[in-house]
């Protein structure tokens, strides 16, 4: 299921004299199965670009097609759109309402009209998903912690059994184990089912290690979208735009520079130790 | 979406009026106020047109911004005008030898002028007033408020406490709407339906919203209070203010330009 925007603007308050253009001109596609990181500087219009994926901000300009189907068109039914295209946005846990964590997250599949047979399927799946154990499934949600409430939250959205799912942040505020283990199921989910993934963060270590394209955006533009080697190589361009590269890219670009012949083009940690640990063999130090 | 509601209506630019005291600013709109309701013949309104297209001009606003505060309340106009225009007492207007008279809907010379005059007394108090909030900032609107009520402190009016409500209430509506703004839309997300099905339905779909929005805003409300208290807060008692309300030179000459209006209305009323 492929998404293709083009010439896409949207200007927030349009008219007032607190009229801002969020987003100008963005133009790209996305293919199935892809996973896709969304980085920018604070307000570059990353969660304005992602609420046009699945129509919950309609284009003042420009296109956004789902699959075939134009979202700006009056006839495109929404809560097909809708169940295709999940977003977790960011802080999710502000949106749970329910008397239960079993409630909360059949709330979707219950407004796509499924049978409750359908619903309890989906909602102990996705609940393993996200690794909520069963024990929490009549609990409140406003008793659970932080990271679990984040769970049932994502688990909310999945239920809606969505083709591509587009997360906002998913880790932000979470202790350094609750981030790893989110990210990686989102990547496991990713790898196992073949869903689409659009991630945002501002963790270039995150983005390095799990997506396979990225795009940057800065003051409301796309400025690039490219593989993960070909955009961290341009670490000068990256920090202009207020952005840096993962720590381990500097380290070998450092190397480099100093006449040490290893590879540059490395991004995350365990590559770069690898690569250190060649070169060394390499050179006999070893 | 729901962003697109303006507060308040202030429209931040700058211009004398802007910068004026909103001590002042409140007081010569009370006396605006309670100057058309003194104003009898239609003269007087031309006078007050005049005075209101000045102060527009002066605040740099667009007239059609002042004058966008009359539409709500335009049902409540042409009512007051209507009720005026047909059950007033007096000689009964003849067109054509034929006098307008149906059971007991009349239309008399007397209604006419009344209907006239009820009218403009309710757009002209509408613009004043909107001059006001325009160009006056919410905050400097409490401000002004606190400092006009305090006096009324040595008899027992709360009145730091009642502005302190007012901003807190001000600050806080924004940043509500926000949220329910996304409420809405992580629940849309999630196959919500908030524009179709009967009314019962449409309550019952408010509950998403509704139940995440009053537990955030509890949460808000104990996070301003701690806040408040850590920075040892402890009521209006001996506090004093960061930018002092000053009355300047422009100031006094708006007092002036009232004075002289105020003038103009009693030379009318008495005349003309
Ligand atoms: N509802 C709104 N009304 C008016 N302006 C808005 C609104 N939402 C966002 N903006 C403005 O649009 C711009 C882009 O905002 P957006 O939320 O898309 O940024 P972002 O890239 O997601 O930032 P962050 O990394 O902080 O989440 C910002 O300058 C912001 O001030
Ligand atoms: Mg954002």
């Amino acid at each position: 299921m492929p998404i293709e925007v083009k010439n896409l603007n949207h200007i927030y308050s349009k008219g007032s004299p607190f009229e801002k253009t969020a987003l100008s001109d963005i133009s790209f596609k996305i293919n199935d199965g892809e996973f896709v990181g969304l980085i920018g500087h604070t307000g570059s219009g990353k969660s304005t670009l992602i609420q046009h994926l699945n129509g919950l901000l309609k284009p003042d300009g420009g296109s956004v097609i789902v699959d075939g189907l134009d979202i700006s068109d009056k006839t495109v039914n929404m809560r097909e759109i809708r169940s295709k295209v999940g977003i977790v946005f960011q802080y999710p846990e502000y949106q749970l309402f329910e008397e239960t964590v079993y409630k909360d997250i059949a709330y979707g599949p219950k407004n796509l009209g499924l049978d409750e047979k359908e619903i309890d399927a989906r909602v102990r799946h996705v609940a393993e998903v996200v690794g909520l154990d069963e024990k929490y499934f009549e609990k409140s949600p406003f008793e659970l912690s932080g990271g679990q409430k984040r769970r049932v939250a994502i688990a909310g959205v999945l239920a809606m059994n969505p083709k591509m799912l587009i997360l906002d942040e998913p880790a932000a505020g979470l202790d350094p184990v609750g981030r790893d283990e989110i990210l990686n199921r989102i990547k496991l989910l990713h790898e196992t089912e073949g869903l689409t993934v659009v991630l945002v963060s501002h963790s270039m270590e995150d983005i390095a290690r799990l997506a396979e394209r990225i795009m940057v955006m800065c003051d409301g533009e796309l400025k690039m979208f490219d593989t993960v080697e070909n955009i961290f190589s341009r670490s000068a361009e990256l920090s202009s735009m207020g952005l840096n590269v993962p720590q381990a890219c500097l380290v070998m670009q450092g190397l480099k520079k100093n006449g040490i012949a290893v590879d540059d083009k490395i991004y995350t940690v365990e590559k770069a130790c690898k690569e250190i640990l060649r070169y060394l063999g390499e050179v006999g130090k070893c | 979406m729901l962003k697109d509601i303006t507060l308040g209506q202030y429209f931040p630019i700058e211009s004398p009026v802007h910068s004026m005291d909103p001590r002042i600013k409140i007081i010569i709109t009370l006396v605006f106020i309670i100057a058309i309701f003194f104003i009898k013949s239609l003269w007087g309104f031309v006078a007050v047109a005049l005075y209101v297209i000045f102060a527009v001009k002066l605040s740099r606003v667009s007239f059609k911004l002042v004058l966008k505060g009359i539409r709500p309340i335009l049902f409540l106009i042409i009512f007051t005008a209507l009720i005026n225009l047909f059950m007033t007492n007096g000689e009964i207007v003849n067109i054509g030898g034929v006098p307008l008279k149906a059971g007991f809907l009349k239309i008399t010379k007397e209604g006419f002028y009344s209907a006239t005059v009820m009218s403009l007394r309710l757009v002209f108090l509408v613009m004043g007033t909107s001059i006001l909030t325009l160009t006056t900032s919410p905050i400097l609107l409490t401000d002004g408020v606190e400092k006009l009520l305090s006096p009324f402190s040595k008899i027992g009016l709360p009145a730091h406490e009642l502005a302190m409500m007012m901003t807190i209430a001000l600050r806080f509506i924004p940043t509500l709407l926000e949220e329910t703004d996304k409420i809405m839309k992580a629940q849309m997300a999630r196959g919500a339906d908030f524009e179709s099905g009967n009314i019962i339905n449409r309550a019952k779909a408010l509950i998403p919203i509704l139940v995440p929005l009053f537990i955030s805003s509890f949460r808000r409300a104990d996070e301003l209070a701690v806040a408040m208290e850590c920075r040892c807060y402890r009521g209006g008692k001996g506090r004093t203010r960061l930018n002092e309300l000053k009355i300047g030179t422009r100031d006094w000459i708006a007092c002036l330009s009232m004075l002289t209006f105020m003038a103009v209305i009693v030379l009318i009323n008495m005349y003309l």
